[in-house]
């Protein structure tokens, strides 16, 4: 239990930190996109991206890594992706910007977390248990094997594989070095944050392998776990990525003393009500997927699982739905003379 | 304001969160008996001799947990009869005929819904659906070879049996053969290796083990293990295996492919089982008993006699709230 504590801290803080540096949040990332057409965020995410396709399938090819792969329950992955894209843009964070946020002393992000445990544990172990299993009935694999993008194609598995990573990487790489100068910054550059994360990704793999967890980078199962240890008592779900997630909240409290943007703060209470909701949301949306922004969105996505490929584009649409809707209300509410939300 | 809507958010996140939670229990070790048509269930944690289950049929001849822990399955030799145990309860709550089947190895598939049955006049397999205890057949088919199990993968979309020449890779919804792994080694019986990526085969002709990387459908190693090497299995970690040989336990390191230990018992072993704790459970059917030991501290063995001889043990453990995969 002390290894295990001590590898998930030591990766859970640093990635703490960088989060907090870096000010990745994939809620602002993928929003930036079509709403302030800014891509700074979004190119850092491509950058962990192909860090982790090129570094994790080669640690899997050379079997020091073992990859798990999430099953491809199509439903539940699309509406669990879709609904947690939405409950980000309520609660104001993606589950990992959720988390670092909490060290950086915010309140509302606190109530947001405390949602998100309440929608994963209801949806994974609770009253709406019933429904995921359901919307988990219908599985798309490969004759037995995980649907992934090397696997739906019938050729040679070793050089699919290589040659579609190295198409990505090709692409992905030629798209950032086209990249123009970020005009101005707070804390980390997207290169650097990309570069830091990304490496943090890829020794999320080898220090949860040491631990025999074969995953990476995740957030919901370890939400939950906390969640049923501190309220049933229930040590089951205790791992590595435990102690990863309980890392977050610590690494972005160094990284926002060290900087002197530490400080306890509290939007007003209508504001707190919906980051609450949106945590609901966001909980109940990643339990249904199997996964959150990391776990699809960085974790699985590097794995090329269709699964976690489909769940972080739901999660895409999800959020610019939300955020159209927010956006169309409060201009409606404006026009009607009412005071909109601040 | 503040505090009373924070007051009304605590509420229902322990309201909704409060009844949420099944917790484990700590498991039990069955021992079929083979002549006195009774299980022995010991207290791990103890190391005694807890309660006997006495069962209908006559010889039984293999115990299978269905994975929720809560029923075992028994067959009986030559016999269309399955007995199955309620674990909770500690007795035998049904017993039921496979119809035009004597089964030989019964396996489920990782959720419980499906039931895969060898013959032990055949080399075929019938495949069951499974609900509350209630099989209906689905398909029949022959595969393989006779008299060996199949073992499923972690999902239960695939399964594999010995062929005459290796291993078939068979896909779980159309009980097809999709691959073959070819060597040379004969029949083998086979286990997964708890990350279920690596397959380990003994043979059944041979004085040989080989291993397979399932998710490359390659053979990886083959290793040379003379005194008829008996039943695969693994420690908790992967890291280690535990191979039956006529004058105790090999401990095989599953990274470096060598024997690290040799666990001697003072009678000859012929069935094993791991539980949770990180303790070796071997029977001795010559001995009539069973031997508790600590893989890292051998030397210490606890002997617990049993009523009858020893054929099969399994550890089982009630798991509830699993089976959805979540990152």
């Amino acid at each position: 239990m002390m290894i295990m504590a001590l590898l998930g801290l030591v990766v859970g803080i640093p990635f703490g930190y960088a989060l907090q540096r870096g000010g990745f949040c994939m809620n602002t990332a993928f929003r930036s996109i079509l709403f302030e057409k800014d891509l700074s965020l979004f190119r850092g995410y491509i950058l962990i991206l192909l860090i982790n396709i090129v570094a994790v399938n080669l640690l899997d090819e050379f079997a020091v890594i073992n990859i798990t792969l999430a099953p491809f329950f199509w439903p539940a992955v699309i509406i669990g992706g879709f609904i947690f894209g939405a409950g980000m843009v309520l609660a104001g964070g993606c589950a990992s910007g959720t988390w670092y946020r909490v060290g950086k002393g915010m309140v509302g992000s606190f109530l947001a977390l405390l949602g998100f445990a309440v929608g994963a544990a209801a949806m994974r172990n609770g009253l709406l248990r019933p429904l995921m299993a359901k919307l988990r009935e219908p599985v798309l694999d490969v004759y037995g094997a995980e649907a992934t993008l090397i696997n739906i194609i019938p050729l040679d598995h070793w050089a699919v594989k290589w040659g579609i990573i190295a198409l990505l990487v090709i692409a992905g790489g030629r798209w950032l070095l086209k990249a123009p100068k970020q005009k101005y910054q707070v804390g980390w550059s997207w290169p650097k944050t990309g570069l830091v994360i990304g490496a943090l990704s890829v020794a999320a793999w080898l220090a949860s392998g040491v631990t025999n967890r074969d995953y990476g980078l995740s957030f919901t199962q370890p939400t939950i776990s906390i969640v049923s240890f501190i309220i049933g008592g229930d040590s089951a779900g205790i791992n590595w990525g435990t102690f990863m997630v309980l890392g977050v909240p610590l690494g972005a409290f160094l990284a926002a003393k060290i900087t002197g943007e530490f400080s306890l703060r509290a939007p007003a209470p209508g504001r707190l009500i919906q980051q609450f909701g949106g945590g609901i949301l966001m909980g109940l949306g990643a339990a249904l997927a199997g996964g959150c922004n990391i776990g699809h969105g960085i974790t699985g996505v590097s794995t090329l699982a269709l699964s976690s490929i489909v769940a972080t584009l739901f999660t895409v649409l999800g959020v610019w739905g939300m955020t159209y809707l927010v956006f169309r209300l409060t201009a409606r509410a404006a026009a009607d003379g009412i005071t909109a939300v601040k | 304001m503040l505090k009373r809507s924070l007051l009304l958010l605590s509420l229902i996140f322990i309201f909704l969160n409060a009844t949420l939670f099944a917790t484990g229990e700590s498991g039990w070790i069955y021992v079929l008996n083979r002549n006195d048509n009774e299980i022995s269930v010991i207290e791990p944690g103890e190391k005694r001799l807890v309660s006997r289950i006495p069962l209908s049929g006559q010889g039984p001849t293999g115990i299978y947990p269905a994975p929720s822990g809560k029923y075992l399955f028994i067959t009986f030799k030559g016999s269309e009869l399955i007995s199955v145990v309620d674990t909770e309860e500690q007795k035998e709550i049904k017993t039921f005929t496979a119809e035009n089947i004597k089964p030989e190895t019964i396996t489920f598939s990782p959720m419980g819904d499906w039931v895969y049955m060898t013959h032990s006049t055949s080399n075929e397999i019938t495949v069951f659906r499974h609900k509350k205890l209630v099989l209906e057949a689905a398909d029949n088919f022959p595969l393989g070879t006779a008299g060996t199990p199949i073992v499923l993968n972690r999902r239960g979309t695939r399964f594999y049996r010995s062929s005459p020449d290796g291993l078939a890779v068979v896909y779980a919804k159309t009980n097809r053969i999709i691959k073959n792994v070819t060597f040379p080694n004969g029949s083998m019986t086979w286990a997964f290796s708890p990350d279920f990526r690596y397959l380990w085969g003994i043979g059944l002709e041979k004085e040989v083990v080989v291993v397979i990387d399932e998710k490359k459908a390659r053979l990886v190693k083959t290793l040379d293990l003379a005194g008829r090497p008996q039943a695969p299995i693994f420690s908790a970690d992967g890291r280690k295996v535990f191979l039956i040989y006529k004058a105790g336990v090999r401990v095989i390191d599953t990274r470096a492919y060598k024997q690290t230990k040799e666990i001697p018992f003072p009678d000859s072993i012929d069935s094993l089982a791991y539980d949770d704790n990180g303790l070796l459970w071997a029977g001795s059917s010559a001995g009539r008993a069973l031997f508790a030991v600590d893989p890292a501290a051998p030397e210490s063995v606890v002997r617990i006699d049993l009523p009858g001889e020893p054929l099969k043990i399994v550890f089982v453990k009630l798991k509830k709230g699993e089976g959805y995969a979540c990152f």
